[in-house]
């Protein structure tokens, strides 16, 4: 199996020692599609900015497609410029990541830097800006755009340069439903040409929708869980105890009733995930509870609400 | 009674403290808005708006470089009738153009203009006598004399040069307006303006909206929670406090912007490609140009006497 990285024993720190990943060891094979889940503040960011070879780890080794990643490799042009062509990688906030004067000149940026000819150059735009349905945004400056429209742009921007492994930082922040169901579809077209997706999120709703693989980052920096999304998205206590989803009790007359709620789709006691539409009535329920139809219905318009 | 007064206290100073968030978040507003309503002439089809920017910019400097070297007001002022010919046809409202460039010329040349239309400044023939002293005084090369008049060379002088001013503002405003900002800083690559300062001119304009963004929400969120005045102690602390975290935050955004580039393949060498091309109208413009250029010029040194 080809993997696109392997990570062994990375760790992480800030520089006055606080941590932000503690031995990490994940392989991500090429052609898969990851998320990797993890409240605010687990160090999702700072993984993908490793993988990407932005920063550096303290310690452990990591290899991209099987060759050493590392600042002193990455100071090699040769090896730079390879690797920035193999991975793309989609900022959190895209107003980092539009700093070129108009549309055009954004997606524009990573060939021109990676030596492709400007002929071949303004062809590689015109398809973004058309598989990627903004091609009147072409001319547009980066601060006139909205938040979804920055998103999509800087996603083209990242494919512009054809990647084998798309990273995306909280992909879905600050979109729309409908840009979402977009991106979604975007990601399923990428996998089918054989892309890898690693994705960092808390959206679980996301999850669902891109993961066949799932890797779960605790509130202490560690890997809490690695496996297939339907053995995690399940694992109730697993997603309680890394605060990605919460438990509240509330009363029914004279019952207690605890919740656990998590906004995404749908965790079931008897394992089934249910629609995103649904999300809002996303409960498991700790003990049991025969609700009659009535109360259901009142259960649904209080949440509704 | 006691109360009232305390109670009228209140309002004055709560609505003056309000008034001075609203106008910052005004003034941030307005830099945005005039830059948004500036793109909307930009985007229009008119005259201006089709030609090259690398044959615009050049004919625009070129008009202004000969309204600096012309000798009479009656060319300057039929340079600034082509110029008021160009607004029209670029689909520029007329009143819009005129107040904008006239609200500034008071500013940038009347300050200068109106101590040298006195014989103290530029003696000569008198035109208007303003007043008279009971004798002339003199220190060093300075020197007030009795008669205290405005002078015929000082009046000639003072017109041409608020003449000047007023075309070459035109001239400039026209340009901006009818031209993205994006395009001016490409095309500035044509008038062989180092790459790296034009980046760096671009990005600065880019992040500008962005910073201006982040400012507006600190305003709104203080204004939001202002219940009472402040001393204005507290407010000059806030204010200095809030100018700290947007150096921060510049700094951050800075770091940021630059990992994204690396991420995209940047080496330090910023490489661009070359959207324009010229056109029938272009050469069409140029040759317009030229001959009002040239028409005027010998008007000026009175070739047609």
């Amino acid at each position: 199996m080809m993997l696109a990285f392997s990570l062994q024993n990375i760790t992480y720190a800030y520089a006055n020692g606080v941590p932000v990943l503690r031995d990490m060891t994940l392989d991500f094979p090429v052609g898969s599609r990851t998320v990797i889940l993890g409240a605010n503040g687990t160090g999702k960011s700072t993984l993908l900015f490793i993988m990407d070879g932005l920063v550096f780890p303290r310690s452990g080794t990591m290899k991209a497609f099987g060759k050493p990643l590392s600042e002193v490799a990455l100071e090699d042009r040769a090896f730079s410029t390879e690797f920035r062509k193999r991975v793309a990688l989609v900022f959190s906030n895209p107003d980092v990541q539009l700093f070129s004067a108009t549309v055009w000149d954004e997606i524009a940026f990573g060939p021109l830097q990676l030596g492709v000819t400007p002929g071949e150059v303004r062809d590689i735009v015109e398809k973004q800006l058309e598989s990627l349905r903004i091609t009147e945004l072409r001319d547009r400056a980066p601060h006139t755009l909205s938040d979804g429209q920055k998103k999509k742009v800087a996603i083209a921007s990242s494919l512009a340069m054809d990647p084998e492994v798309l990273l995306m930082d909280e992909p879905t922040n600050g979109l729309d439903p409908r840009t979402q169901v977009w991106l979604i579809e975007i990601l399923h077209d990428l996998h089918k040409t054989g892309k890898t997706i690693i994705a960092a999120t808390h959206d679980l709703s996301i999850a669902a929708d891109i993961a066949e693989r799932v890797v779960v980052l605790s509130e202490n920096h560690a890997v809490a869980a690695d496996g297939a999304f339907s053995d995690i998205m399940t694992n109730d206590e697993l997603l309680l105890s890394v605060n990605l989803i919460h438990e509240h009790a509330h009363y029914h007359g004279d019952t207690t009733h605890v919740h656990r709620h998590g906004h995404f789709g749908h965790i079931h006691s008897n394992g089934g995930v249910m629609h995103e539409n649904h999300k809002h009535h996303s409960h498991s329920h700790e003990h049991g509870h025969d609700h009659s139809i009535e109360n259901l219905q009142k259960l649904q318009v209080i949440l509704e609400h | 009674m006691a109360r009232n007064r305390l109670s009228r206290f209140l309002e004055v100073t709560v609505l003056s403290h309000v008034k001075f968030l609203d106008k910052t978040l005004l003034a941030a507003a307005q830099v945005a808005e005039q830059s948004l309503l500036s793109e909307v002439f930009a985007r229009r089809a008119g005259l201006l708006q089709i030609l090259d920017v690398r044959v615009k910019l050049i004919s625009f400097l070129c008009l202004i470089v000969l309204v600096s070297v012309f000798r009479t007001p009656q060319t300057i002022w039929m340079t600034y009738g082509f110029c008021l010919v160009l607004a029209f046809s670029s689909d520029v409202p007329l009143w819009f153009f005129i107040k904008r460039v006239w609200l500034f010329v008071p500013l940038f040349s009347a300050a200068i203009v109106l101590p040298a239309i006195l014989n103290i400044i530029t003696p000569g023939e008198p035109l208007l006598i303003l007043g008279k002293l009971s004798r002339s005084y003199a220190w060093g090369p300075y020197s007030i004399p009795a008669e205290l008049t405005i002078t015929r060379q000082g009046l000639m002088g003072a017109v041409m040069l608020v003449s000047r001013v007023s075309t070459s503002i035109s001239l400039a405003v026209l340009l901006t307006l009818t031209t993205k900002w994006a395009e001016i800083f490409s095309g500035l690559r044509a008038l062989f303006v180092p790459r790296i300062f034009v980046v760096t001119l671009s990005m600065t304009e880019r992040y500008l909206f962005v910073l201006l963004r982040l400012i507006q929400d600190m305003y709104r969120g203080r204004m939001s929670r202002t219940v009472r005045p402040f001393a204005p102690a507290v407010e000059r602390n806030w204010t200095a406090s809030r100018i700290g975290v947007t150096f921060k935050k510049t700094i951050e955004m800075g770091d940021d912007v630059y990992k994204a580039m690396l991420s995209r393949g940047f080496h330090g060498e910023f490489r661009t490609v070359n959207r324009f091309h010229i056109t029938f109208v272009d050469y069409a413009w140029m040759l317009t140009v030229s001959v009002v250029s040239a028409l005027l010029l010998l008007l000026d040194r009175g070739a047609f006497r």
